[in-house]
């Protein structure tokens, strides 16, 4: 049963979603608002649809092979499904970072930060100012601001990962999504970016799916759990604040999930 | 171990099999590796003779001349190739996009096959249409004929390597792009096309090794001549088709040429060849990295 957790008016919020792949449904039926300037965690077993819900909030989905989806996702109350909706303007207002760092192999670190950032015929330093602030709020200025030129390829895992986060701040979006942005990363480097999660929901919506319910509970406001029902269908068991979710969950599912009974 | 039932059964003869498996195998290698060397060896041995700085620079001379050289054919076959590069290159490298891009369907499978086709024709067959399409209707020879019968052979190589080349870029460095707000044509000639660059350079050195030691084409378009000629309107000298044209000729000169040219030739697909691996070798470690 699919719950809202906050008031009407969020930036984003999705009403009766289904992503099928060709015939498969993977995402059946949610209905979800996201909180505002807030980080909301999807957790839930693999293969409950996570990041499919994920994929679906900045059309990234119908890239996919055999990809669609029925039901409205609304950004600002437009339905950024909606044929005259031109999908390139919500992926710049709805950024994403990837469960493995995907730097642009070829562009060098200053140029994968400014990839979609800033506009045509602008000056240099300009473009300079935009990448240090993006490279900063990532955590990485202090790193690599004597090696812009370098490839990004040079960097550790952490490093990479991070640059993608300030890749996507650069384009100045309004949600970032995070497909288990740590998952690849070493204990350390997953501090740094749950730090970085922390202080960029001052500025921007998140939505990250994670596995790691103990990184739910500490970076997020907000957490949704999934689960898929016996046709292997995603749906959306309870989402409430974290605090009440990881200690008195109203769902049976969830209290077996979050106790380690299953998943 | 014996007395549990643990021990192999047979084991002697399972160690002398498996020596004798590996044995042949290193035998049929050896063969072949034997084979080619011995073709790489008699060429140098017969052709290192003839090479000379006139023999790179010189018009050949004619019957009782001594000397004379290869460099009409040698010149012809750069601008010949050139221009097949240019030709087959846009045409190869767009087909392979639209291949890797919008791969499934009726279209993109008969593009493929049709490929396929293309890459199996006799490349004698190739010169014939090559005729029958310029020559014939323009009533003469030419360079840009043989250009055309070369591109035909670059292309199904360059469509299915380039396509290959594509699809080898991780697709979530494509993902990326488009999660950035680019268009699919930015994501894919900004980003995935660069990333491809290796790959494809190796697949574009890989065509033309394949079409630079081809003469059948050439028989029925470029046709040859004995001068200097930079004009692809009218027919060229190239270096195959001079190799053809002397080894059959009765005359120990012009045999000895026709080593050294074919030695030039032999050394062209082996710096492409070895260009390509060192490309790829390049290409792998990027897309691994």
């Amino acid at each position: 049963m699919s719950a809202v957790a906050a008031p009407a008016g969020d930036l984003l919020a999705v009403d009766r979603l289904s992503a099928y792949y060709g015939d498969r449904k993977a995402v059946g039926d949610l209905s979800l608002r996201f909180r505002t300037k807030a980080i909301t965690a999807l957790i839930g077993p693999s293969g409950c649809g996570k990041t499919t819900l994920l994929r679906c909030l900045n059309r990234i989905h119908e890239v996919s092979t055999d990809g669609r989806v029925e039901g409205r996702v609304l950004l600002d109350g437009t339905d950024i499904y909606d044929v005259s909706v031109d999908p390139m303007a919500i992926r710049r207002r709805i950024g994403m970072v990837f469960q493995r760092p995907n730097p642009f192999p070829t562009l060098s670190i200053l140029d994968n930060t400014l990839a979609c950032a800033g506009r045509r015929g602008m000056r240099r330093s300009e473009k300079l100012a935009i990448a240090e602030r993006a490279l900063r709020s990532a955590a990485l200025w202090d790193e690599v601001k004597d090696k812009l030129k370098t490839s990004p390829l040079r960097l550790s895992g952490g490093q990479q990962q991070r640059l993608c986060i300030a890749r996507a701040v650069a384009a100045q979006p309004d949600v970032l999504l995070m497909d288990e942005a740590t998952a690849s990363l070493d204990p350390i480097a997953t501090a740094v970016i749950e730090e970085l999660m922390a202080s960029l929901s001052d500025s921007f919506t998140i939505v990250a799916v994670t596995h790691n319910m103990q990184q739910a509970a500490r970076v997020s406001d907000v957490t949704a759990f999934m689960l898929a029902d016996e046709s292997g269908t995603g749906r959306l068991i309870e989402v409430d604040e974290t605090s009440k979710l990881f200690t008195k969950p109203s769902n049976p599912k969830t209290e077996d999930y979050i106790t380690g009974r299953f998943g | 171990m014996a007395q549990n039932g643990l021990r192999y059964k047979g084991l002697r003869r399972r160690r002398i099999a498996s020596w004798l498996g590996i044995a042949l195998a290193f035998c049929c290698a050896a063969i072949a590796a034997a084979s080619l060397l011995v073709i790489l060896g008699y060429v140098v041995v017969q052709g290192v003779g003839a090479i000379n700085f006139d023999f790179l620079t010189q018009l050949p001379h004619p019957i009782g001349v001594p000397g004379g050289g290869v460099g009409n054919g040698i010149l012809g076959t750069f601008i010949i190739l050139g221009i097949a590069t240019l030709m087959a290159v846009p045409i190869g490298l767009l087909t392979g996009i639209y291949l890797s891009l919008f791969g499934r369907g009726v279209i993109p499978e008969a593009l493929r096959f049709l490929s396929d086709v293309l890459s199996g024709v006799p490349s004698i067959a190739i010169g014939l249409f090559a005729y029958a399409v310029l020559v014939a209707p323009l009533r003469h020879f030419s360079g840009f004929s043989a250009s055309f019968a070369f591109m035909m052979l670059m292309l199904p190589l360059l469509v299915r390597t380039s396509e290959q080349a594509i699809r080898s870029v991780p697709q979530s460095v494509r993902e990326g792009a488009l999660a950035l707000g680019m268009s699919n044509f930015r994501a894919t000639v900004g980003i995935v096309l660069p990333t491809a660059r290796p790959a494809i350079i190796t697949a574009l050195l890989l065509a033309i090794a394949r079409v630079i030691g081809e003469t059948a084409p050439l028989l029925f378009t470029a046709f040859g001549t004995q001068f200097w000629e930079t004009n692809p309107g009218n027919p060229m000298a190239v270096l195959a088709l001079q190799v053809f044209n002397y080894a059959i000729s009765p005359y120990a000169t012009w045999q000895a040429q026709a080593w050294g040219g074919s030695l030039l030739l032999v050394g062209a697909v082996f710096v492409l060849s070895l260009g390509a691996r060192l490309m790829l070798r390049r290409s792998m470690k990027g897309l691994e990295a």
